[in-house]
């Protein structure tokens, strides 16, 4: 693994590894040479990452590289290997209810109940993880979306960007101390992508550490602190 | 130059002969897969003769005439339902990239689709007439002619108004309707029919001769009647536009691969989808309060009462174990009670379904799986519970009151939970012609039927 900065005009070189920009206060979540294969075939090789409180670290790579085999790691749906994912300095399972609920992820396809319009569906996450005002929370973050007038539909009805957005939606309804995100950007529009810059920026502003594997440069820029490059 | 759809099809078949295998290839085929369904047809029909010949009760003449008739009309409403969802006309995805695309007749070349579906279309009208000859409708064989040669004209007039729906979007709420409308008569009919046998009161059967006369001339007009809607629907088939053709591509592939892969989920999967997309909209109902589980409870009763068929389904399914008090000796009943809760309590278990299938799910609701799992059976354990509460004076023990909703609860649980299913591991030959299958897939299949089996074991030790 290396880890670098994309580049920017006028930018010095950054060194490889993995690198702090923000001096945090304490590691959210460090992952420790990380290595999984499958049959045989080595797809993460001791990959190390270091994600503090208030920064984001971008992973990027070819397809294929296994970006989200790490991200399905560090949220543990895969097992690794080899190596260690600590979050708060300890290891926690997927089911343990402490880590769902600092942890927002977004890594495979959209989890909804089917039958819930998507009003409801952000109104019963806000509500199971006790978000205190859940109601205005909820019209705040769909209007942030857009999706205030899809409110009342169901998501099979949802375009594929909506349910993008849904996606995202679901995770900031609710509290979280990391954010852990499979290419974000997916078929969100240009406006969509600018949208999900400030909120990730916002995100970071207000403490919580983000991990996310992306493909464009430009939220790169805008938005990690460090970057892990795989298999390159 | 516009081609005829007859040169297209001239051109295919060509085309197609090259790559067709021998014939006797072919007969082989025909032959094993004959076989093999003879085979096992012809053993399911003997265990269920000796099973249901050692239980059953006939009940009164009258009681099994206008149970035949009840059958018959719960029957063709099904069929109604159905085949609007099928199509009935249908392309694959080929056809529908390459021939929809070129300016040949459409009404010549739906026209062998079309036949086919009149065909399938009298096979399940004369399946469902057969049936209501099986519970009674009717004794003699003149009768027994008329009813089967009806119910298959019923069958075709069905599917081509099935047709006539097709072409124009819309159209299939009312063959719908009209099956929900066919359904509640039909459902009351046998619950009134029960009822009377029960109290002693068995309704008549009209008189032999009046009943044969009657069906005769039924047969006779819906012969006509379908004969003509099947020379509309053909003329109709032109207005047939691409979407109307393909949109129940998905369902069938998924038909189709659930027979292969032996999991009816995938099916279930897309009819649910394609529900959800037909509703489309909802008005969101109030906002959720209080604790957590109080909100994921209430979450999952608002999806209950939003899952219309099933709530009419577990409405009408009470119907069942006092049908079964009165064909069936006194302690076979609390088996059936088990039946129907466990299918009212299982279409209403979506909630549950969808949290176990899902681990993305459950990581974003947060908790443990445990405790989600737990507060997505109340809803279901509630129904079970409020059935087997209706349709304890069917039959069965006070013990019953217990065992049959606990026992349903765990049954909706077992399929709920049942792993996503495995094609590899160690394999295993039935011998029945399927060839080798795993070992693994056989476990899982029989996860949720197996426990149903030795529950109702229990409950027929039990009482």
């Amino acid at each position: 693994m290396s880890g670098n900065a994309p580049k920017k005009p006028g930018q010095k070189p950054v060194r490889k590894g993995v690198r702090k920009r923000v001096e945090p206060d304490r590691v959210v979540l460090d992952v420790r040479e990380v290595s999984k294969a499958f049959d045989g075939q080595a797809v993460l090789d001791r990959v190390s990452v270091r994600v503090p409180a208030g920064s984001a670290v971008g992973v990027v790579g070819p397809n294929g590289a296994g970006k989200t085999t790490l991200l399905r790691c560090v949220v543990g749906i895969e097992v690794p290997d080899s190596g260690a994912v600590l979050f708060d300095g300890e290891k926690r399972a997927e089911t343990d209810p402490r880590f769902r609920a600092d942890v927002a992820v977004l890594v495979d396809d959209l989890d909804v109940f089917g039958d819930l319009s998507v009003l409801e569906h952000l109104d019963l996450l806000a509500c199971a993880h006790g978000v205190p005002d859940a109601r205005a929370v909820v019209d705040a973050v769909l209007d942030d979306v857009g999706l205030t007038e899809s409110a009342d539909h169901l998501p099979a009805t949802l375009s594929s960007g909506q349910r993008r957005r849904l996606a995202l939606a679901s995770l900031l309804v609710r509290p979280r101390r990391l954010l852990v995100l499979d290419e974000p950007e997916q078929r969100l529009d240009t406006a969509g992508r600018a949208w999900l810059v400030e909120r990730l920026r916002a995100e970071k502003a207000s403490g919580r550490a983000l991990l996310f594997a992306c493909h464009d440069d430009e939220i790169l820029h805008a938005v990690a602190d460090d970057v892990v490059r795989i298999g390159e | 130059m516009t081609p005829r759809w007859r040169e297209v099809r001239a051109r295919l078949r060509g085309m197609r002969r090259a790559k067709r295998p021998s014939w006797t290839t072919v007969a082989g085929n025909v032959y094993q897969t004959l076989l093999y369904t003879v085979i096992i047809g012809g053993v399911f029909v003997q265990v269920l003769r000796s099973v249901l010949g050692d239980l059953l009760v006939p009940p009164s003449t009258g009681t099994q005439y206008w149970l035949g008739a009840a059958t018959a009309l719960l029957g063709l409403a099904l069929v109604l339902r159905v085949l609007p969802a099928l199509g009935p006309v249908t392309v694959g995805p080929a056809a529908a990239s390459w021939l929809l695309a070129a300016p040949i007749d459409r009404g010549s070349f739906l026209a062998f689709r079309y036949l086919v579906v009149v065909a399938g279309g009298a096979v399940a009208g004369a399946a469902v007439g057969g049936a209501a000859l099986l519970v009674g409708l009717t004794a003699d064989l003149p009768g027994a002619v008329g009813l089967v040669v009806s119910a298959a004209a019923v069958g075709v007039l069905i599917t081509a108004l099935a047709v006539w729906a097709q072409v124009r979007r819309g159209r299939e709420r009312v063959l719908v309707r009209t099956a929900g409308a066919l359904t509640v008569p039909a459902v009351v009919g046998i619950a009134v029919v029960v009822l009377l046998e029960r109290a002693g009161a068995a309704p008549r059967a009209p008189s032999g001769g009046a009943a044969t006369e009657a069906l005769t001339v039924v047969a006779v007009i819906a012969v006509v009647v379908a004969a003509v809607a099947a020379v509309l629907g053909r003329l109709r088939l032109r207005g047939l536009d691409r979407t109307a053709v393909t949109a129940a591509g998905a369902l069938l592939a998924a038909l189709t691969l659930s027979v292969g892969f032996m999991d009816g989920s995938i099916t279930t999967g897309v009819s649910r989808e394609r529900r959800l997309q037909a509703i489309g909209t909802v008005r969101s109902a109030r906002r959720l309060r209080g604790s957590r589980r109080r909100a994921l409870v209430l979450a999952d009763l608002r999806r209950m009462l939003r899952a219309r068929t099933a709530l009419a389904t577990a409405v009408a399914l009470p119907v069942l174990p006092y049908l079964a008090s009165v064909v069936v000796p006194p302690r076979v009943v609390p088996i059936a009670q088990l039946l129907g809760a466990t299918l009212a309590a299982g279409g209403l278990a979506d909630g549950l379904r969808a949290v176990a299938a899902s681990r993305g799910l459950r990581r974003t609701l947060g908790g443990t799986n445990p405790e989600l799992l737990a507060l997505h059976c109340v809803g279901p354990a509630v129904v079970a519970v409020l059935w087997t509460l209706l349709v304890a004076p069917a039959g069965g023990s006070v013990l019953s009151l217990v065992l049959v909703p606990g026992s349903a609860l765990a049954v909706v649980v077992r399929f709920a939970t049942r792993p996503p299913r495995t094609y590899g591991g160690s394999m295993v030959d039935t011998g029945v012609g399927l060839g080798p299958l795993p070992v693994g897939m056989l476990v899982e299949l029989s996860r949720g039927p197996l426990l149903f089996v030795v529950l109702a074991g229990v409950q027929l030790l039990a009482g």
